[in-house]
This record gives structure tokens, C-alpha cells and sequence, in this order.
């Protein structure tokens, strides 16, 4: 039984896209383009494909590591595993709840670490009543219980980072997705957190980790995909993962080297 | 379209949270919270009774209460489109954490303001029977008028909030079109009494806003009742910026993620 299933799968973006436009910016440039080449359209390639041809099936149980330089699309990639970006051209499939778990959260300042908890948990597709039975754990886990009913922009942005840990953990989704997050709080909740994965991770969820620790690939994942520019150039055992990932990496710095 | 519109039925939870984070937020618990919703409207209405009823007679029967009845709503129009604008930018943190229907930004507004409105216009009644107006059974109508002034908002709100993604300056653009908007509509004039038939024909058909105004009159202070034709054009045209604005923010969805 498959968790997630991706086939052929792209994304892209414009670059013209990538700044903030406006409605006087577009005009100016529409009329600085007719004077300079007669039409209005933009001219030269402008797609940028973050990411293209992605094929893999990760299934039930098993956890995933993506790795890859910075640029090559493992975030993407994980925002398209979550539904936020619809792929361009392929398909994604998947079996199960999913949980983000990402920094920069999804807090409302203004409202307290109670009613984040919440909204949050309603975000992520669960009932009130469901809210309601794991309030406790997910405070208990944060260790925040004096300042639950405190804004959050009041936080720091440690006491933000384990709270929104929490919540992503103990809402127990099917297939939980993480971006560089096991690396938030002190050595103490660094720990809480490694143990409570494991918990996970045997309880047969499904985990794709993104990461720039090798060491968390090859504690947690029994598998690792290789991304480079926007394309799976290897998927295997995750060892072999981190020894391919760490070759080209050497290839690189020769390379710069050598110029 | 009506999965899509069926799977925003399926987050009616969410979206009750979130209307009760923006009351909670705007009103911070506190009925003296609910009081401020109260100043914006008031205010005009002692300018306009100054200006068009003091100093110019304006000739309208009981003015203060032909303001109120065409301020409440209104203000819950301005509010609702003015802060939609911006819905989608100022919401990036919630939208790229999980999928959801992403109109529930614009929706949430609209039902908060909703919220504040239907509780003004209950406010409202005392004072219309301390007029020595009586209330109609016209007021009947409320829940029908309500859902197509709300469709009418909704559609508007959903073609600003995504223009506002691809072109940031729409968000300045916005208040000043809702500002000329504001003249446009009779709020403090009567438009029947002072067009001849044929332009307010024109009028009517051009401002669907004034319909509404003048059936919100009609209910809560027992005004007259816009032409038939007036009010079926009206509602039309609720229905059809409704659609308008849902498939163009539909269409533009997964573009828009991209650029928050």
C-alpha cells in the first residue's frame, strides 16, 4: 500500500512572477517594451522549472529523506506532497491525512497559544471535539502551560517553534511531512522530539523528512531521495543516499577548485 | 463548480473558527468592543443630518433613520471589500501551511461584518419604533435580500482580493473606487425623488447597490419598494457578479499560491 504517489510530476514558476507586481509596474513596463521592441509582450524565457519528471512511490510506514543542495526543490517538493502547489504537469496521490510541519508557522499573533492550538487543529481537518481530547497532550509536549493563554506574539520564537511541534505531532497525521524542524528548542526538547518521531515512526506513519543533517538521514530514514536541480538523481537506501550526496558535493568543490 | 463549492461546505468548521477569531480580535471580548462598530456609522450619520438636514432641507422623512438604514449597510459593504483586498497577501502564513478553500479568507471577512451588521440592525429596531414607524412585515424578506446583498459582496470581494495577489497596488485603488462608490449610492439622498423616471432606470441598472439600499429601507422603516423590474434586475446582477468573481478567483487559484 502506497502513501503518496508521485508520477512524472512538475512544477514551475515565471521569474517575472517571482517579485511583487503592480498595476503601475506592469504598465510602465508594457510601454517601455513597445518602444523598445514594437509589443507589449515580454520577451526571452521566462519559465523556471523548480521542479520536473519527479517519480517516486513512498510507501505506508516507511520514512523518507530528501536531500539535496539549497535550491534543488525539496521544500517545493514537500508543498506539493501537502496539496499547496497543484503540479504543473503529473500527478500526485495521496492516502491519508498530512501534516506540515515547517518554521515560520501558521499562528495568528493576536490570538492566544489556546486558540492557535485551535484554529490549527481545524486547519488541519480535525473536529472540535478531537481538538478538545488532545489539547492537553500537545501542551503538556510543548512544556508552554504558564503561557498557554498568552498571545503569541508575545512568544519567543522558541516557545513558537515547540508549539506548533506540538500541535503537528500530536494531531498524528497519516503522513508527516518536515522541513528542516527537528533541529527547533533546546538539547532537552531536541530529545523529547527524536523520541516522540521514533514513537511515530513505529507506530507505522509515514514520514518524509527534509534536512541538511545527514546524521537525522541516516537515524530516522530507511530511505532518501537525492534532489539536484529540481530532478531525482538518486533514490535508494539512505546511506548510499549520504555517500552519493557527499560524492557530489566533492565533484562541486573540485570543480570550483579547478576554475 | 458545485464540487468546489460543496468542499467549502465540508470546512464549515473552519470557517466558523475563523469568523469567531475576527470577532474575537476586533470586539476583544468586550461589549464596549461592539460599541466601536457603532462610532464609524454614527459619525456620518451627524455630518449628513447636519449638512442635508440642517442646513440644506433634504425633505426626507425621518432622516436620521433613512441614514442609519442605508450607513449599516453600506458600512458592512465598504468593510467587507475594502479588507478582502488584502485577504490573500496577509494571509500567506495560514495559506502555505495546508490546502484549504482559499475563498474562506474573503468569506470570514464578509461573515464577520455580516455578524456586526445583522447585530446593528437589531439595534436598529427600537430606535424605528421610537420614530413612531411601524415595523412592516416587509422585514420577512430580510433572510432572501441579505443573501443576495452577501453574493453581490462575496463576488466583488473575491475579484479585488485576487487582482490584489497579481497587481499589490489594487489595495490602494480599492478605497478610492468604494469612496466615489459611496456618493453614488443613495446613502443621503433619495435617488427616486430626484431622477426622472427614465434615469432612474439607468441608475438602478447601473448601481444594484442602490436596489438593496432601498429594500433595507423598505423592511426596516417601512419605505417604499423599489419598481419590480428594478429589484429583478438587481438581483440578477447579485447572482451573476457572484458567479463572476467565483470562477476568476477559481481559475486563478493555483497561480496565486505561487505569488503570495
Amino acid at each position: 500500500m502506497y502513501a503518496l504517489k508521485v508520477k512524472n510530476m512538475g512544477v514551475k514558476f515565471k521569474l517575472s512572477h517571482m517579485k511583487e507586481t503592480t498595476l503601475k509596474g506592469s504598465f510602465v513596463r508594457a510601454v517601455k517594451r513597445f518602444f523598445a521592441h514594437g509589443s507589449i509582450k515580454p520577451v526571452g524565457e521566462d519559465v523556471f522549472w523548480a521542479l520536473r519528471k519527479i517519480s517516486f512511490i513512498v510507501n505506508e510506514g516507511d520514512s523518507i529523506g530528501v536531500i539535496g543542495h539549497n535550491g534543488a526543490g525539496k521544500s517545493t517538493l514537500l508543498q506539493i506532497l501537502s496539496g499547496i502547489y497543484k503540479p504543473d504537469e503529473g500527478t500526485v496521490e495521496r492516502r491519508g491525512r498530512i501534516g506540515l510541519l515547517q518554521l515560520g508557522t501558521g499562528f495568528h499573533p493576536e490570538l492566544s497559544g489556546r486558540d492557535n492550538i485551535f484554529l490549527n487543529g481545524v486547519i488541519l481537518g480535525l473536529k472540535k471535539k478531537e481538538i478538545e481530547s488532545l489539547y492537553d497532550s500537545i501542551v503538556e509536549f510543548s512544556e508552554l502551560e504558564r503561557f498557554i493563554d498568552m498571545p503569541i506574539k508575545n512568544y519567543s520564537t522558541g516557545m513558537a517553534a515547540r508549539l506548533s511541534f506540538s500541535i503537528a505531532i500530536n494531531i498524528s497525521p497519516d503522513i508527516l511531512l518536515i522541513d528542516e524542524v527537528l533541529s527547533v528548542g533546546d538539547e532537552h526538547f531536541k530529545k523529547k522530539s527524536r523520541l516522540k518521531i521514533d514513537e511515530i515512526r513505529s507506530a507505522g506513519k509515514t514520514i518524509v523528512l527534509v534536512t541538511h543533517s545527514l546524521g537525522e538521514i541516516r537515524n530516522i530514514c530507511n530511505r532518501a531521495i537525492c534532489l539536484n536541480k529540481g530532478q531525482v538523481v538518486f533514490d535508494g537506501e539512505s546511506q548510499e543516499a549520504v555517500n552519493f550526496y557527499l560524492s557530489q558535493v566533492k565533484k562541486n568543490e573540485q570543480k570550483i577548485v579547478a576554475k | 463548480m458545485l464540487k468546489k463549492l460543496l468542499e467549502l461546505y465540508q470546512y464549515q468548521e473552519l470557517v466558523k473558527i475563523l469568523v469567531s477569531r475576527n470577532l474575537k480580535v476586533r470586539y476583544r471580548n468586550s461589549v464596549l468592543g461592539y460599541a466601536w462598530t457603532w462610532l464609524d456609522p454614527l459619525m456620518m450619520m451627524f455630518i449628513f443630518i447636519l449638512i442635508f438636514d440642517v442646513l440644506f432641507k433634504s425633505g426626507i422623512k425621518h432622516f436620521p433613520l433613512y441614514l442609519l438604514c442605508g450607513l449599516i449597510p453600506w458600512t458592512f459593504f465598504q468593510n467587507t471589500t475594502g479588507e478582502s483586498v488584502s485577504s490573500m497577501t496577509d494571509n500567506a502564513g495560514l495559506i502555505k501551511r495546508v490546502y484549504y478553500p482559499r475563498e474562506i479568507f474573503p468569506l470570514t471577512i464578509m461573515l464577520t461584518h455580516g455578524v456586526t451588521m445583522s447585530l446593528s440592525l437589531m439595534v436598529l429596531i427600537p430606535v424605528v419604533l421610537a420614530f413612531g414607524v411601524p415595523i412592516s412585515a416587509k422585514i420577512l424578506l430580510f433572510p432572501i435580500i441579505t443573501i443576495f446583498f452577501f453574493l453581490f459582496t462575496f463576488g466583488l470581494s473575491l475579484i479585488f482580493a485576487t487582482m490584489n495577489v497579481f497587481m499589490r497596488d489594487i489595495k490602494h485603488i480599492v478605497p478610492l473606487i468604494l469612496k466615489l462608490w459611496f456618493y453614488f449610492t443613495p446613502i443621503f439622498y433619495a435617488a427616486e425623488k430626484m431622477m426622472p423616471e427614465r434615469i432612474l432606470d439607468i441608475y438602478m441598472f447601473v448601481n444594484p447597490l442602490a436596489v438593496v439600499l432601498t429594500l433595507f429601507r423598505s423592511m426596516f422603516m417601512n419605505y417604499d419598494v423599489p419598481k419590480p423590474i428594478h429589484i429583478a434586475f438587481a438581483l440578477v446582477e447579485c447572482l451573476l457578479l457572484f458567479l463572476l468573481g467565483y470562477v476568476f478567483f477559481k481559475k486563478n487559484e493555483d497561480l496565486m499560491i505561487k505569488r503570495i
